[in-house]
This record gives C-alpha cells, structure tokens and sequence, in this order.
C-alpha cells in the first residue's frame, strides 16, 4: 500500500469515527449543556428513530423522508417523556440518571415484545458508488460499472487498490450540517436565545417573562430529535435490534463529558476531534477494543486536567469564570 | 439529656434497649430501634431458617436472593450513605467472582477449601476499586460522571472477556477464561469449602446448606455494617452526602472518606459476587458485567429504598422474588418490563424508597417515630 | 495608598499574613498583588463592592483555589498549596456565604462532625450547650436544622466554625439576607468572640453591618488592597466614597 492510499484511509476513518461521534452525541450534548441532565434514554431515543424509519422504508418512503419523520417521532417521544417524568428529577443529577435508564430498559423491552428480537435490514444508499486508491488505479470515484471494469473478470481487486463506501461520507456531511443547523438555531433565533438565557439563570429568565418549562421541554424534544435522526440515519448501515442504542450510549455520554456543559458546541467539536483520533488511531495500531479502551483511557486524562470538559476549560481561559 | 454520654453514638436515645449491645448497632444512621423493630427482626430470621423445613422454599432458588442482599448492602453504602452512586457495582462482583473461580480452579484440589479462593475474590475487587477510586476521587470529578464511568467501566470489562475465547492467550493455570462461556472448565469451580485436611465442610449452592451458611453471613455483615454506619465513620459518610465541601473545612480529607467507602463496597460486592461463582460454579460475562446486570442492582436498592441499610436489602429479596415469579410465570420479556416500570414508578412516587415509606408507616403504628430527628421534635411537644 | 504589611503587623508576628498573592483567571485578574497582616486576637473588616474580589480572596485563603504568584503564611508556615483540610486542621474556620450547614441533621449532630476530630463523645454534649448559648442558640440541641430560620442557621453555621477552635476565623458576609435585628445579632456574637481572643476576618459589602464592628478595616476594589485605616478613618475617606458609588 502506499503512502497517499494509508493517508487517504486513515483520513476516511477518521471521518467516519468523527461522524459516528458527532451523531451520537450531539442530542445528549444539548440535553446535558442545556439542562445538566444525563439522559440514559439517549440511545434508546436512537433506536425509535430507526424504527421509524425501517418502518417508513418498508412502506416504500425514500430515506431522507423516512430519516426525518425518524426525527420528528423521536423528537414527540422525548417531550412525552420529559413532561410524564423526567421533570421531576432537574433537581436531583444522581436521580434522573437512574430515572432515564430505567425508561431505556422500559422502551427497549417494549420494542421487543412488539416487534421481536429483530428487523429486516434496510439497503445501505449509495452502496453501488465507490472511492478506489492506489494501484494503477490512482484515485476514482467508481459506480457499479466503473467497478466491474476495475476487478475485471477476476471479481479481485487489483494489488494496492483499495475501496471506500460513499455512505459514510455523506454521515459524515449531515453530521457537519446537523452541528452547524443547531449553532445557527441556539445563536441566531428567538428560540435559540430564550434557551440560552433559561441556560445561563432560569430564575432570572422566568423573571423576563420566558417559559422555562416550554424552553425544556422543546430543547429535550430537540435533543430526541436529533437522535431520532442519527438513529435513523445508523439504521442503513446496522442490524436494528430493541437493544440497537445500548452501543451508541457510552460513547457518546464519553464524548459530551469531555465536551462539557460551557459550550455545547464548541465543546463538542473539540471533543470529538480528541476522541476521534485516539480511537482512529489506536484502532489501526492495535485493535477496535484498544481503540475503545484507548478513547474512554484519553476522556479520563482530559477531565483530570479539565474537569468540567474542555469547553469549561476554553471559557475559563477567555477569562468568563469568576 | 441522658444518652448524650453514649460512648459510641452522640444521639439521645430515650428508647430502653433490651439488650446491650443492641445499642451498637441501633443509631439514627439505621431505621428501626427498641424492641417492636428487634421482635420482628428475630421473628423474620426465625421464620427465614424454619422456612426450607416447613414452608417448602427451594434453596437452589432462594439462594441466589440472599446473594444479592450482599450486593444490595454494598451500593446502599456507597450511594444511599456516601452519595456516590455507580451504575457498574455489577463490575466489583464480576471480577470477584472471576477471581474467587480462577483461584478456586488452580488450587482446589491441592487446599481443598477455597479460604484463599474467597479472600482473593474479596481482595481483588477492593484493590481494583482503590485504584480507579483514587483517580476518580482525587481529581475530584463530579458525581455524574462517576456513575457513568462505573458502567462504562464494566461495559469495557464485558468485551474484554467477551472476546477472551482463545485457550492458548487467556488461560491462568488451569483456568480458561472462556470468552462468552465463562471460565473454564466449570466442572472445577469449586463450592465454598472450609475446613483443612479430612474436617472440610463444602457447601453446595443449591443446597439448605448453602442457604443456612449465606444467612448466617448475611445477618452478621447486616448487624456488622449497622455498627459502623452508626459510628462516626457513618456520620463522616453522611456528612461527606450533605456538604462535602463544608466537610472538607473541618478537617476531613473528603477524599480518602470517598475512597475508603468505595473500597469497602467493592469489598462487599466482591464477596457476593464470589458467594455467586461458588452458588452455581459459574460465571460469565453476561452475568455479571452486562448492563442489565448492572440495573438489577440499582433497581433493588432505589426501590427498597438506598439511604437505609435494612430496605436496600430487603428491597433486594422481594425485587429479585418477584422476577423469578414472572419470568417462571410469564417471559422474561414482560419481567424485565415490570422491572423498569416498578423502578420509574417508584421513583415518582417513593423517591426515598418502598420499604422506607412502609418503615415510616409501621413505626407511626407502633407509637414511636422511627427518625431520631422527628422523634427528638415530639419529645419537645 | 496601600499600607505595607510590615507596618500593620506591629504587635509581633502576625498570624495570617498574605503576600503579593495574585489570582488570574484567564485574562481576568480577581486578585492583583494583594498584601495583608493580621495580628493575633484581631478583628478585621473586608470590605469593597461586588466583583471587588473578596469571595476570591477568601476561596485563596482556605485552599479551594490556588493563587497564580504569591503566598499565604500562617502561624508562619508556607501553606499556599495545602489543600482545605490541612489549613483547616491548622486552625483556619471558615463560613462561607451561601449556607453551610446539613441541613438534614439535628443541631446537636451537625456539630458532631466538627467536634469529632479532638472531642470524645462524652464530652459533646457540654461543648454542643457551651457553643449555642454563645450563637444565641441555646436549647435548640435536638431541632433539626432545616426548621431553623435563615439567620439561625447562620449562627449554626459560624458555631460550627468555631467548634473547631479555629485559630483564625474567616467569616463570609456572616449577616447575609437577616432583618435588623438578627443583624445586630450577629455584630454582637462577633464581637463577644473577638473578646474571648478569636483572631476574626470578616468580609461585608454592607457597610452598616462594618459601622457596628468598628474595627481595623481593608478595602478591596479590583482584585487589590485599596485602603485600610480603622472604620472611621475608612467612612470619611472620598475615594472609598467613589468607587461605593461607582465613580472609579
């Protein structure tokens, strides 16, 4: 193999753990920067979201559709929950996070009992389109024909050439647009600001006149939102099981923590970016469950420097914190 | 004011104790006091040894819920009386209960009791927990995370001896660790046996035996742990709880309280899970380090009732009794369901515990309160 | 106008001294090169507007944060980098603002904790008696501490302080959100344990609260020592009269 195809393919992995993080994450990351609360119901949200659209897509729904009404769905389950049970717990942090993982065990077992230990896997989109490099091939991007022709009769890749999966790309493209949708929704809508004010004092922007019920109640439909999607959007390329989110969960819980609570955004870019390329690389050094042991190994170093996350870290330097 | 020269607790008890020593392990860090709570204390362990002879109870089921009670007491220190909660205690049983096996496996037949066996599966755990306690703690981090590391923790632990199937790498002496199976060879997992030489008394898992030797051990560690929680380490662990900050400016390193109450949970979740290998000469990665073997546990003692010593375990037996009756008389699908549904119920509508609010009651029928703090406000009325 | 500490230190070696400390946050400095002496048996007033840096200043003292440069000598040992429970087993009580008591123990066990450390439980209780009738609390041994009321607890608070037979005490806004008279109160507690001999740092932003201690007072104002002189000295004086009204 040579360099330029090592670079490439250690650039593509990096993307997709990126991507893989970022989805993950995301929802729990404005759930907890907003209102402090872990919610370990974050990955059973996900698996809704697939559902839905496993369901959408049986139907003969195309993807996208179907991934946004997994959104919608799971963004409506998550303001069910929160209004029947997960207000009662703002106060108590120990509390609603064995609250939240009791309604994870509650939702995953009824998704089993409804629809069984597990579903017809859906088409990966764009599995016909390729990337090949290296080799007498250099660098293509192939469809199915370009494909064939490149095995050739054989139905071998030729030495040196290696192929990459489109699909994981485009998460990563929604991932980076899903990031910069919400910045866009926190920084420059009437919405995003009322959130940001019942964030800083709750006290003070009930004063003002703003609903901080409401406000919680859609930031936590948001955050289900967006993990309904990123479920959805894992449903193409994962068998959907009840227990599908159980996996998602831990790492992305590991990546907002290392994010902290000051800057959801940025916190969580910069987390990802960390985590993301010691799980890369650890992974091709050693293996996938070094990899995994590696990235929680890095969280813990982080947070023993930077204890309330790096975006804590970063506003304590800008010199905000008293 | 006469209690107040109490040696032991710095409480007035105006409740006559029967029994002397009674007032070693009665405080206000424990629920029930005086004779009404010890009679029906005495009662219940009667009625608990009579039961395989005369109510027909299996042991080879109830043994299994007086392990847990083990496991119960350890997160009901931690969390219920020291304010750190883990979602992974499950971790601290699983590696005792590995090690209890692999010691059990390699020196059975040379000992011929399982002494070391069973101290190494009590040690073990509270060795790993002093380490990852000490970073936890001394970086201070906050108690969320905590919790969520724990489970990540035992997560990471699953898939390490998840993968662990290939006997020429994994294998300790004679034991193999087996992958997804579980330590092998399980023929050679060893009962728990005391004894040297020709006076060995092995005690089968599934047998009265094991039930009266588990009961014996579980009601000392009870009377055992009521006299420290109601010493000053137990008003150390309760005032680390309520302010560990306004702790720390008197003089107490909050820290090493932290550290040396996670130490002796893992101790104690380390022998249940040791208890367990030697129950049913098995242990496997599902078991006991798999999230839902990590809920189990919180689910016992945040429905029991976590801040009380007597509830968490009791909450234990009745919860894990309760499982077994539905996954027999229903599906494991629709027990489970319950499980979950009782422990958000219960969250809602006993935030401090079932067997907490039924204590309160009971002790409002019998005349006294059961909280000192109460009690002390009726005196004065 | 900052006095030099050698100058204030007249009566032998002080018992806290505080020099050059500096704190940054980032870019913010909350300390700026602050320089302090207190004598054994003092009573000190802080005193500066809000953001004047004195909850910083006092958080440096009891180790909850480090200074960036500087260092803090008590009894004259170096203890900048000992953590809150050294200093505090050193003799450094604190009360901090915001309340600070368990708020679900009785009275009598919430100074089980401080008292544990150097009493037998057998002598609790006369010591418990002997503290509360100081803090204007006598007979309260077995009410449980959330029904008190908001000054009480205050009171408890500070008799917790000096269960532990601080040294030095360090009292944050001890008069936070009471009516007038617990006000007076306090005053009165505070001088009553100054009397006994108790070395006494206490920080205000009230300066009517300062008016009836009338001791030897500092002004704080951006993080650095702005003034000292007594209370007298401190009211006339036209530049504290400024930045009070915002004028610096």
């Amino acid at each position: 193999m040579d360099a330029f195809t090592q670079i490439f393919g250690f650039a593509f992995q990096y993307l997709d753990s990126a991507a893989y993080l970022i989805l993950a994450a995301l929802g729990l990351s404005i759930i907890f920067g907003m209102m402090g609360v872990i919610n370990m119901a974050h990955g059973e949200l996900m698996m809704i979201g697939a559902y839905i659209t496993a369901f959408c897509m049986y139907g003969g729904i195309p993807a996208p559709i179907a991934i946004l009404l997994a959104g919608v769905g799971a963004g409506i389950a998550g303001m069910i929950l929160e209004r029947l049970i997960i207000r009662h717990f703002y106060k108590q942090l120990l509390s609603s996070l064995v609250v939240t993982w009791g309604l994870s065990m509650i939702i995953s077992q009824v998704f089993l009992i409804m629809f069984g230990p597990n579903m017809p896997s859906l088409p990966t989109p764009f599995s016909d389109i390729k990337i090949l490099v290296g080799g007498e091939v250099g660098f293509a991007l192939v469809g199915a024909e370009g494909f064939a022709r490149v095995t050739g009769e054989t139905g071998r890749m030729p030495p040196g050439v290696e192929s990459f999966g489109i699909y994981r790309l485009v998460m990563f493209a929604v991932a980076v647009l899903m990031v910069v949708a919400v910045w866009l929704l926190l920084r420059k809508t009437e919405f995003g600001a009322r959130a940001r004010a019942t964030m800083d004092n709750p006290t003070m922007a009930n004063a003002l006149g703003i609903s901080t019920p409401r406000i919680y109640a859609y930031t936590f439909g948001l955050g289900s939102a967006l993990a309904g999607i990123a479920g959805g959007l894992f449903a193409l390329t994962s068998a959907i099981t009840p227990y599908f989110g159980a996996a998602y969960t831990a790492r992305a819980f590991i990546t907002v923590v290392v994010g902290g609570a000051a800057g959801v955004i940025n916190g969580l870019v910069a987390s990802v970016a960390a985590l993301g390329g010691v799980q890369t690389i650890l992974s091709n050094l050693f293996s996938v469950y070094i990899g995994f042991v590696g990235m929680i190994a890095a969280a813990f170093l982080i947070l023993l420097v930077m204890p309330t996350g790096i975006s804590g870290y970063m506003e304590k330097l800008r010199g905000r914190s008293r | 004011m006469t209690g107040r020269a109490d040696e032991t607790t710095p409480v007035n008890s105006h409740a006559k104790i029967p029994f002397g020593f009674l007032r070693l392990v009665e405080g206000p860090q424990t629920m029930g006091r005086g004779w009404p709570f010890w009679t029906g204390f005495a009662i219940v362990i009667l009625l608990a040894f009579l039961a395989p002879t005369y109510f027909g109870i299996r042991p080879y089921r109830v043994n299994e819920f007086i392990v847990s009670g083990f496991l119960a007491a350890s997160l009901s220190i931690l969390w219920g009386y020291a304010g750190i909660l883990s979602l992974g205690q499950a971790a601290f049983f699983g590696v005792g209960g590995y090690v209890f096996g692999i010691i059990g496996i390699n020196l059975f037949d040379a000992t011929g009791n399982t002494h070391l066996a069973l101290a190494g599966g009590i040690l073990a755990p509270t060795v790993f927990a002093a380490f990852v306690g000490a970073i936890m703690f001394f970086a201070r981090l906050k108690g969320v995370y905590i919790a969520i590391l724990m489970l990540v923790l035992s997560l990471l632990l699953e898939t390490f001896m998840l993968q662990t199937a290939d006997p020429e790498v994994y294998r300790i002496g004679e034991a193999l660790l087996g992958g997804a199976n579980g330590l092998r060879p399980a023929s050679d997992i060893p009962s728990v046996a005391f004894g040297w030489g020709e006076a060995v008394a092995e005690i089968n898992g599934r047998r009265e035996g094991f039930y009266y030797f588990a009961l014996t051990l579980l009601i000392v560690v009870y009377l055992g742990l009521r006299m420290l929680l109601n010493s000053s380490f137990g008003y150390l662990l309760v005032a680390v709880r309520e302010d560990p900050d306004r702790t720390e400016t008197f003089g107490y390193d909050v820290r090493l309280i932290q550290l040396a109450v996670f130490c002796l949970s893992a101790a104690l979740a380390g022998l249940a899970g040791s208890l367990d290998t030697a129950r049913i000469n098995r242990v496997d990665p599902e078991l006991v380090f798999s999230v839902s073997a990590n809920i189990m546990v919180v689910i016992w003692v945040a429905v029991g009732g976590r801040k009380d010593l007597t509830t968490a375990i009791l909450g234990a037996i009745t919860l894990e009794w309760l499982y077994l009756w539905l996954t027999t008389s229903g599906s494991p699908e629709y027990a489970t369901l319950v499980m979950g549904g009782i422990l958000v119920a219960a969250m809602l509508i006993a935030p401090e515990g079932v067997f907490v609010w039924i204590g309160n009651r009971l002790g409002r029928l019998f005349g006294r309160s059961r909280t000192p703090a109460a009690k002390a406000a009726e005196a004065r009325q | 106008m900052t006095a030099p500490a050698a100058k204030t230190a007249a009566h032998g070696r002080p018992i806290l001294e505080i020099r050059n400390v500096t704190k940054d946050f980032g870019g913010v400095r909350a300390t700026d090169d602050l320089s302090l002496a207190i004598a054994p048996g003092e009573l000190h007033c802080m005193i500066g507007p809000n953001g004047a840096g004195k909850s910083t200043f006092f958080k440096l003292l009891m180790g909850t944060i480090r200074p960036t440069k500087g260092e803090i000598l008590f009894n004259g040992e170096d203890i900048t980098r000992l953590p809150p429970h050294q200093r505090a087993r050193r003799g450094l009580g604190i009360k901090f603002q915001n309340m600070q008591v368990y708020s679900e123990l009785t009275v009598f066990q919430n100074f089980f904790i401080p008292l544990r450390r150097n009493h037998k439980p057998s002598a609790m209780p006369g010591l418990v008696a002997d503290i509360l009738d100081r803090i204007h609390l006598s007979g309260l041994e077995d009410e449980l501490v959330r029904n008190l009321s908001h000054g009480q607890q205050q009171w408890l608070s500070i008799g917790m302080s000096i269960a532990l037979e601080p040294k030095v005490l360090l009292l944050d806004e001890p008069a936070a959100g009471m009516g007038r008279d617990e006000t007076q109160s306090t005053a009165e507690i505070i001088k009553s344990l100054n009397a006994e001999g108790m070395t006494i740092i206490v920080i205000e932003h009230d300066m009517e609260f300062i008016r009836n201690l009338s001791s030897r007072t500092s002004v704080l104002h951006l993080g650095a020592l702005f003034a000292q002189g007594s209370y007298e000295e401190i009211e006339t004086d036209d530049d504290v009269r400024k930045i009070y009204l915002g004028k610096v």
